[in-house]
């Protein structure tokens, strides 16, 4: 039902039609505890993806970084290693699907280093639930949000890592300001050391 | 601050009393290999020009910590202690390890310093052999559970080694005590100039022995034993002996049989530089071998206190250098004419397997590589007494 009087108004003066919907609670700041997880996104599909979910303005589970790789096949068990032992929860490697790498067979490496990575985890004691493989394109950006959202609650279940030392990571932070004396103004690169949410 | 503490660490080392003879740079592995890299112009550097610049360069990540510059210097100039606090005030102004793997293993490390962590590292023992949760004398295995994970192409079998050890002690009669809260020993992270990190291992570990009640602690890696006997007493309170598995074969060598099951077995012997130049075991190992029935000892012609590094030191600057370090080793080993390589470090075995696996050395460097343990074990016979 248009009142004629309410369309010749400009835009801007007319009574809004719909009302906003509140933001719904997000369970996991509920909880208390915020699990920290870092994603490895290969620059083709995933980051796309990732983006596409974006586009789309889906809502999901904002409490993850991600790290851009140009191809997920660079994700070493190193990288994967480096993020538990600057305190992250949990980490996901997310590639193309098979038979669409941009370098052709960049997937198929990463998984044979997810194999060893899954193994080091284990030496170490970290739950395997704390890390997964995924494969999602550049149109997939529903799945990319279903992803997050799922990991994010299962790392959460899991709880805060055995391996995420807070002494530890202290004396790497005061490492970090010492080196950043030089008097030069310099981006950490070790930015899940900072707690913002 | 910073050039206060190069001065003390100098005068720790005793680096100005280098007469700059260059009997170092004569003696050093890596000065053959690599032509930017000489001991004499960094000691020389840092006399006279204060060291600081030195302290940026590759020059002090280059160095093996081998010491045989030291063994050589007549001044006895500490120059791989020197190199471990230049390299400490070189990542305070910004420096980055060159870690090899892409920091895997220094991760690995430093991931260790957890005080809540449960590892998964005792998947190697099977039922034929016994081990427990005290005793009096502790295993410290290492970290041949983490090789196995990340060492998968080298088709190695690291925790094999301890395998054996513990099969070897079995037949003794002595079950050892084992942890599953052992700790990286942290040799690298202190080579490394990484002093916090290192005291945080160091403090698990001895927490960890200490609750096995154990008196005496085993290694079979030749860093591990030189970390905890030389440099464990520097950090924590430490009343334990030490020994490494030759020691340990040594001081019961009178109970036991070995047989190497072949006539005229060709073996020789590499001296990892932690257990030759730096904890002074070199004779332990050669009688061990000697022991064995069917052995034909040959030696390399650096051997002993002047045995050439393997190449590679701490996980770190793995690079053409490294391998051809390691080549040249592997040629003298074949040069002896032994069919076996013996070696007292799983770091130097996996280097030199590392090396033969590289296609452009095919077939040059083949010889067949096992940890002393290993052949200990092999060649158990059984009760020489009673």
């Amino acid at each position: 039902m248009t009142d004629e009087k309410e369309i010749k108004k400009p835009t801007a003066q007319r009574a809004p039609k719909k009302k906003k919907s509140e933001p719904k609670p997000d369970p996991i700041v509920e909880s208390g505890f915020i699990p920290r997880i870092v994603v490895f996104a290969c620059n083709w599909c995933s980051y796309a993806g990732a983006d596409n979910a974006g586009v789309n303005r889906m809502q999901y589970s904002p409490h993850f970084r991600i790290i851009r790789t140009m191809c997920s096949g660079r994700v070493t068990p190193a990288f994967v290693l480096k993020a538990f032992e600057l305190g992250a929860d949990g980490v996901i490697v997310s590639g193309c699907h098979f038979g669409d790498c941009h370098y052709i067979f960049g997937n198929h490496r990463a998984v044979e280093l997810f194999e060893r990575t899954k193994k080091l985890i284990h030496v170490l004691g970290l739950e395997p639930e704390r890390i997964r493989l995924e494969w999602v394109s550049a149109a997939e950006g529903p799945k990319w949000a279903e992803l997050i959202n799922d990991f994010t609650a299962a790392v959460a279940k899991l709880g805060r890592s055995p391996l995420a030392d807070e002494n530890r990571l202290n004396v790497l932070k005061e490492k970090q300001k010492m080196m950043n004396r030089r008097g030069e103004v310099v981006e950490s690169p070790n930015a899940i050391l900072v707690d913002e949410h | 601050m910073q050039i206060d503490a190069i001065k003390s660490a100098m005068k720790r080392a005793g680096v100005m009393l280098c007469m700059e003879c260059g009997k170092c740079t004569s003696t050093c592995p890596v000065a053959l290999v690599n032509p930017d890299f000489s001991p004499r112009k960094i000691v020389s550097r840092t006399i006279t020009g204060g060291g600081i610049s030195m302290l940026d360069s590759q020059l002090v990540w280059n160095c093996l910590t081998c010491n045989l510059c030291n063994d050589h210097c007549p001044s006895d100039v500490a120059f791989a202690d020197f190199i471990r606090s230049a390299r400490a005030l070189a990542e305070l102004r910004g420096s980055e390890i060159p870690c090899a793997h892409g920091g895997a293993m220094q991760s690995i490390m430093r991931l260790m310093t957890s005080p809540d962590m449960k590892q998964n590292r005792l998947d190697w023992l099977t039922k034929d052999i016994n081990v427990a949760s005290t005793g009096e004398i502790l295993y410290f295995t290492g970290c041949l559970p983490y090789y196995d994970a990340y060492f998968d192409e080298l088709s190695l079998q690291s925790t094999n080694i301890a395998h054996s050890t513990v099969k070897v002690m079995n037949k003794l009669g002595i079950i050892p005590a084992i942890s599953s809260d052992e700790r990286c020993c942290g040799h690298d992270l202190f080579w490394s100039g990484e002093d916090e990190m290192f005291a945080m291992l160091a403090k698990r570990n001895v927490e960890m022995i200490k609750k096995s009640g154990a008196k005496t602690i085993v290694a079979t890696c030749a860093e591990c034993f030189n970390t905890l006997k030389n440099i464990y007493p520097k950090f924590e309170d430490f009343p334990f002996e030490v020994l490494h598995f030759s020691q340990f074969i040594g001081k019961n060598q009178s109970k036991m049989k070995f047989a190497s099951g072949k006539e005229g077995l060709k073996v020789t012997y590499h001296d990892p530089c932690r257990l030759s130049r730096h904890a002074g075991v070199i004779d332990e190992p050669r009688s061990v071998l000697g022991a064995i029935e069917g052995v034909e000892f040959r030696e390399m012609t650096h051997h002993g206190m002047r045995s050439n590094c393997c190449g590679t030191s701490s996980w770190m600057n793995c690079n053409m250098f490294s391998k051809m370090l390691q080549a040249s080793r592997l040629k003298e080993a074949k040069d002896t004419g032994a069919e076996l390589l013996i070696t007292a470090c799983p770091k130097c075995m996996i280097h030199f397997k590392c090396a033969q696996k590289d296609p452009a050395n095919a077939g040059e460097l083949s010889i067949d590589i096992k940890d002393l343990s290993e052949f200990v074990s092999e060649s158990l016979q059984g009760d020489r007494a009673l």
